[in-house]
């Protein structure tokens, strides 16, 4: 028996698409829960007065929440230096763009796609090795591709002893959370 | 004058056998809505199912394509190679999913690899004036071994279309 049409053309079709719909499945779903919520939520962490007691001081900011922390920004007051220390085996750019006022999307920020991205206030950051950034006055740290980078943050503070200086810092995160449920930020005196 | 059905294999054509598109339905469902509007030990294992049944044919059928072009002539016409092959590519997805389900190791490895593909994504993405930014998450939980048996639904599938092929020839 034959058949009077040649379907090859509509075959092809149908399976080009398929293929790219498996593509998009296997990218953007698999294990990946699709928050249909992209709201993000900030919480910022009270303010805090310290006197230091040496030029250095080394603080470590984390967060206890349901979804991933998507980037942070801190500030301190005055506007003293600061070292951003990302974790071993991360790299960060060899530059930071001075940061936008207040924090803004990710489109004025330089993320990559296998390190955070660093901005620190005017003027611009340098770099003291690959995964060190030293700027002045406030950094956001925006984790992209990389949003484990967010859970833990080190940083030092560089400022006259017996100075006294105010650390606060805001966390945004992924997705709605239920109703009531906070984030419980942490700002604690850590080591180098 | 009739025309005989002058149909060629069709790169991809596996994938539009009805257990596949219902595979691909389930999932999209399952991660779009069921995870999301009730989640449940259900909604977890359910997109593994899915995807057990699809991506390994799907990735055999790249690799299939892209064999079949370059060597028309070596690995075309060798439908007991092409089977082999689509064993091999099955195999190796089903062990890598029951690695990255029970070695913390592995899954971390896995976990680390998405974040890269993501991250490259949204940055490019961005890069357009887009934005999505997914998180990779996976959790290494042995329960999901018993999805594995789902990869042979696509062997099936394929080793079919292989046969139906080698019929029109």
């Amino acid at each position: 028996m034959t058949r009077l049409r040649d379907h090859t053309g509509s075959r092809r079709w149908g399976a080009a698409l398929a293929a790219i719909f498996c593509g998009y499945l296997t990218l953007a779903t698999s294990e990946i829960p699709m928050d249909p919520c992209f709201e993000e939520q900030s919480t910022a962490l009270q303010s805090l007065t310290h006197e230091a007691e040496s030029e250095t001081t080394w603080w470590r900011l984390t967060a206890v929440t349901p979804t991933p922390v998507l980037r942070w920004h801190v500030q301190v007051s005055p506007a003293l230096s600061i070292t951003y220390v990302a974790p071993d085996g991360v790299d960060v750019p060899a530059f930071a763009e001075p940061s936008p006022a207040g924090l803004d999307t990710e489109a004025s920020a330089t993320v990559g796609f296998d390190s955070a991205t660093v901005d620190t206030a005017a003027p611009p950051a340098s770099a003291t090795s690959d995964h060190v950034l030293i700027g002045v006055g406030s950094f956001t740290l925006v984790c992209g591709g990389h949003p484990s980078l967010c859970d833990d943050v080190k940083f030092s503070v560089h400022g006259q002893v017996a100075e006294e200086f105010t650390l606060s810092a805001f966390a945004v995160r992924r997705g709605c959370a239920p109703e009531g449920e906070l984030m419980d930020l942490r700002l604690e005196p850590t080591q180098p | 004058m009739s025309r005989e059905d002058v149909s060629a294999p069709v790169w991809g054509e596996p994938l539009l056998h009805p257990v596949c598109l219902f595979s691909m339905a389930v999932w999209w469902f399952n991660d779009h809505v069921g995870k999301v509007y009730a989640p449940s030990a259900l909604t977890g294992k359910v997109s593994d199912v899915a995807c057990l049944v699809v991506f390994p044919l799907w990735a055999w059928c790249l690799l299939d394509g892209l064999a079949s072009s370059s060597f028309p002539r070596k690995y075309r016409a060798n439908h007991a190679l092409r089977e082999r092959c689509l064993y091999v590519v099955t195999a190796a997805i089903a062990l890598w999913f029951a690695l990255i389900n029970v070695s913390e190791v592995v899954g971390a490895i896995h976990r680390d690899l998405w974040t890269s593909v993501y991250g490259v994504m949204h940055f490019r993405l961005w890069q357009i004036g887009g934005y999505w930014n997914p998180v990779a998450h996976h959790t290494v939980d042995a329960g999901d071994l018993w999805t594995l048996p789902a990869a042979l639904l696509g062997v099936w599938v394929g080793r079919a279309w292989l046969m139906a092929g080698s019929n029109r020839q």
